[in-house]
């Protein structure tokens, strides 16, 4: 058998499409995620994501080298050799699924290195890992069963594309919060920020594991009950592989049924398989920086502090010192900000945390008005026209559009706001200043007008 | 010009196989007739590019040629041949397609599932030529997961132009501009021909 | 016996290929001559296991094939070419014979000589690491021959070997047949009577399903004096028994 594997390896097409199959991995959430922050749980759910494009790659693969006594017309020679048909067709199955986890495991040692170089917090998950690799075992499987059993010229194209369409139906439906589609690997509704602030658990994972697993064996099993299969040992074991993945694979589609997402914790729980914990605050201790009103971040995204702080800095710079406003921003899993004792707390800006280098444009922009509302008025519900001036005159100092679309209001702000805010915005450092000093406490309580701003 | 006769065309498609073709691109047509979420993210967003990428791949690999270099020498009729095989199977596929997605079609209605598979039959057709039928599924394959990429990014360039909006004029041209590049390349060249056959 | 048959029978629906064949072959080289669609392909393919007999008795190598442990014995034993030999176009001459060789079970640590043995017997050493898809047809041919002999079969079934071969090629493979033939069972099954002529101690002639002459190739050559048609003797006893049947 081993001879027959080394074989195998040696004439597999995999390594033909390893160039394509780099490609599409870095053009998958892979690739993108390589150019983010460093954050393990956001790498880890990256790798699943690599099945979009492997999964059906692989399949494809994997039906093509099945239907190869087929297609090469050697069916009859090699019935006339002692190896009966599914002892026969495993070695060529195990080298395509050989290469699959070698390429894998490749990818996974580029990305998993180095975001261990780069990770300022946690460690690498594994669950993920163990999941993507089970999948793309399943996959093989799957398109050597379809290739062995309908060996033909369009085969390997139609299972590849016929994966890809599974793959990306299924996706739709687990996103689309169809429970059974939890089952799938690919589709994203965890959210891998979140999970940085609440035990997401392994529930995903390990039903995903289930499936593919029962998957890995269901269509090896059914080769094995094809006549000429081999020995009288083989049907049996056909039979217990059928029935096993059967069963393996039913009972994660069970599971993933009892599922559901917790949209608030962005994560995904099922209820049987449920890990202690799950759904749980993990405490850290937050990295801040050391300026006038310091801003901390969740130690996972420290790279990003600088570039958070850079951002906020027009808006910082005009209102530290100012008695009343925090001295600590602390951007945390928070439904929105709040004031408490000098520490506003802002819900963090994950879109931010995504990117490398400066954070500008509309993240920024954004960033920025939720931090100046905060700072200011601290909970706020975006009423009352002299506040809504008084944050976009911060915003208008700070060198940003004086339009108010960023502003954190249902409503776009009239002229008469608009107006005020330019005024506000225009009055020197020390008026400023003196102004907000005395206004700040009437300003939070919703006791002044347009009329009160200078 | 040269017609080739009823008789000549109809044993020229059953060397391709074309009826098993044609029920290929049905099942891949009846994709379209199930209730799958499209709306929301890159992947309900794809489902509708699949599926034309999927008949697409089926009128590639039907160009293959079972009988290879001895059909090759035979002269005057093939390149007309070919070309009225491909343009009957992808005509079929595309009458498939709309019947399909007559009254659910996705957003935008069903333009761009046609459009998407006019396109993609000419690159499927182009790569048949240049890497033979068997692989003439890889390029488009690729080319539908970078448009998944497009999608998440939001890429909106006419290099994108399946994901382009439904009457966009510029991608609808690019589409049939591909569709005849392909029909010319396979009517004038053939498929690549394998040693093997 | 290496081959024992009797009344074998094998039908396609309702045409009989094989129509009751009674074989008993020891060690030698036994041609199998008739003209297309005699049956010699399907009895071939019976006795390499390929297909199982309608009815009939069969043993080969002092085995039935019915049963598993039995028909996978007599497979390592077993060498085959059939008439359309399928082969992995990117496989090397080396890796295909070795891709057989394992398959039929051989222990690994005799494989890489065995195969070498074989790839020179054929007289392609100098093409031992060349891709299938760059040989040309006899070349393929000799493949085919290579991958049946590798594991030095005591039950050896040709059929059609020398098609494609050059007269110097088939000239050294019917020394091949005569040394293979003095320790194993060789049913080579041919239209060139000059093969069987120079390389079978035996000669089977097949008409529909039947064997309608059995002996040596003199026999043959025998019967058709004086009567038959054809430019050798052989072929004159070849068309003269077909005559007779047909008459």
């Amino acid at each position: 058998m081993i001879g027959l594997l080394r074989l195998e390896l040696r004439r597999n097409i995999t390594p033909f499409l390893l160039p394509t199959l780099a490609i599409l991995l870095w053009l998958s959430p892979y690739g993108r995620s390589l150019t983010g922050t460093a954050v393990w749980t956001r790498r880890g759910e990256a790798l699943q994501e690599t099945l979009l494009g492997l999964g059906p790659a692989m399949a494809g693969a994997a039906a093509w080298t099945a239907s190869r006594e087929n297609r090469a017309r050697t069916r009859e020679l090699l019935a006339t050799t002692a190896r009966g048909g599914w002892s026969r067709t495993l070695p060529g199955w195990a080298a395509t699924a050989l290469w699959g986890l070698a390429l894998l495991a490749a990818a996974t040692g580029v990305l998993y290195g180095l975001t261990a170089r780069a990770a300022t917090w946690g460690g690498p998950p594994w669950w993920p890992v163990a999941a993507t690799c089970a999948a793309l075992l399943a996959f093989c499987s799957a398109g050597h069963a379809i290739g062995a059993l309908l060996p033909g010229r369009f085969v390997a194209p139609l299972t590849a594309i016929g994966t890809f369409l599974l793959v990306v139906v299924a996706g739709a439906l687990k996103t689309a919060d169809a429970s059974l589609g939890l089952v799938s690997p690919v589709g994203q509704v965890t959210d891998p920020y979140r999970a940085l602030y609440y035990r997401a658990g392994h529930d995903l994972p390990v039903v995903e594991l289930i499936f593919a697993a029962g998957v890995i064996a269901l269509p090896l099993g059914l080769l094995a009950l094809r006549g000429g299969a081999g020995g009288p040992l083989v049907r049996p074991a056909g039979i217990v592989l059928t029935a096993a993945g059967t069963a393996v694979a039913g009972t994660g589609l069970w599971l993933a049924g009892t599922g559901h997402i917790v949209a608030n914790q962005g994560i995904a729980t099922i209820p049987r398989l449920e890990s202690r914990g799950d759904g749980r605050p993990i405490a850290y201790t937050p990295a801040c920086d050391r300026t006038p009103i310091q801003v901390c971040v969740h130690p996972a995204v420290k790279a990003r502090l600088g570039a958070a702080v850079a951002a906020l800095h027009p808006v910082t710079d005009r209102l530290a010192g100012l008695p009343g406003v925090p001295t600590t921003i602390d951007q945390r899993m928070v439904d929105g900000p709040s004031i408490r004792g000098s520490v506003l707390l802002l819900p963090a800006p994950f879109e931010a945390y995504d990117t490398r280098g400066r954070i500008r444009g509309r993240v920024a922009r954004e960033m920025r008005a939720d931090t100046a509302a905060g700072l200011l008025l601290g909970a706020w519900d975006g009423t009352g026209s002299a506040r809504q001036a008084a944050v976009l005159a911060v915003l208008v100092a700070a060198g940003d559009p004086p339009d108010g679309a960023d502003l954190p209001i249902r409503d776009t702000p009239g002229p008469a706001v608009l107006a005020a805010a330019r005024r506000l915005a225009a009055l020197p450092q020390p008026a400023w200043h003196q102004w907000f000093a005395a206004h700040l406490s009437a300003l939070r309580a919703d006791r002044l007008t347009l009329k009160d701003l200078p | 010009m040269w017609v080739p006769s009823l008789r000549l065309v109809r044993l020229h498609l059953a060397s391709r196989r074309a009826g098993l073709a044609l029920v290929a691109i049905g099942a891949v047509a009846l994709v379209i007739v199930l209730p799958i979420p499209r709306s929301g993210g890159m992947l309900g967003a794809l489902v509708p590019l699949v599926v034309a990428m999927g008949a697409a791949a089926v009128v590639g690999a039907a160009t293959a040629s079972p009988i290879g270099e001895v059909e090759r020498v035979t002269g005057r009729p093939l390149p007309a041949l070919r070309g009225a095989a491909v343009l009957l199977m992808f005509g079929t596929a595309i009458a498939l397609l709309a019947a399909a997605a007559a009254g659910r079609a996705p957003a935008g209605g069903s333009l761009p599932l046609l459009r998407a598979c006019t396109g993609l039959t000419g690159i499927t057709l182009l790569t048949a030529v240049a890497a033979g039928p068997q692989r003439s599924w890889t390029l488009p394959l690729a080319y539908t997961i970078l448009c998944g990429h497009a999608i998440e990014r939001s890429w909106r360039s006419l290099w994108f132009w399946p994901i382009r909006a439904g009457h966009d004029a510029p991608a609808a041209t690019v589409a049939i501009a591909l569709l005849l590049a392909g029909l010319l390349a396979i009517a004038v060249r053939g498929t690549r021909v394998s040693v093997r056959s | 016996m290496n081959v024992e048959t009797s009344g074998l029978t094998r039908s396609f629906r309702r045409r009989k290929a094989v129509a009751g064949v009674d074989l008993a072959l020891g060690a030698g080289v036994y041609g199998l001559l008739g003209p297309n669609g005699a049956g010699k392909t399907s009895l071939l393919r019976v006795l390499g296991t390929v297909i199982p007999p309608s009815s009939g008795e069969l043993r080969l190598l002092g085995r039935d094939p019915a049963g598993h442990a039995e028909r996978r014995e007599i497979r390592r034993r077993l060498g085959y070419l059939p008439q359309d030999l399928g082969y992995y176009a990117g496989f090397t001459v080396v890796e295909f014979v070795e891709y057989i060789a394992l398959l039929k079970e051989m222990p690994r640590q005799r494989v890489p000589r065995a195969v070498a043995a074989a790839v020179e017997d054929v007289g392609l050493g100098d093409r031992a690491r060349s891709k299938l898809r760059t040989l040309s047809g006899g070349m393929l041919r000799r493949v085919g021959i290579a991958q049946a002999i590798v594991n030095e079969p005591e039950l050896l079934l040709l059929d059609e070997p020398t098609a494609g071969l050059d007269p110097e090629q088939r000239v050294q493979f019917r020394g091949l047949m005569r040394r293979m033939g003095e320790r194993a069972t060789v049913i080579v099954s041919t239209h060139l009577v000059e093969d069987v002529g120079a390389a079978c101690d035996r000669v089977g002639l097949m008409s529909d399903g039947r064997l309608v002459f059995t002996g040596t190739p003199d026999e043959l050559s025998a019967r058709g004096a004086g009567t038959g048609v054809g430019d050798a003797p052989l072929e004159r006893g070849y068309s003269a028994v077909l005559a007779e049947i047909r008459t």
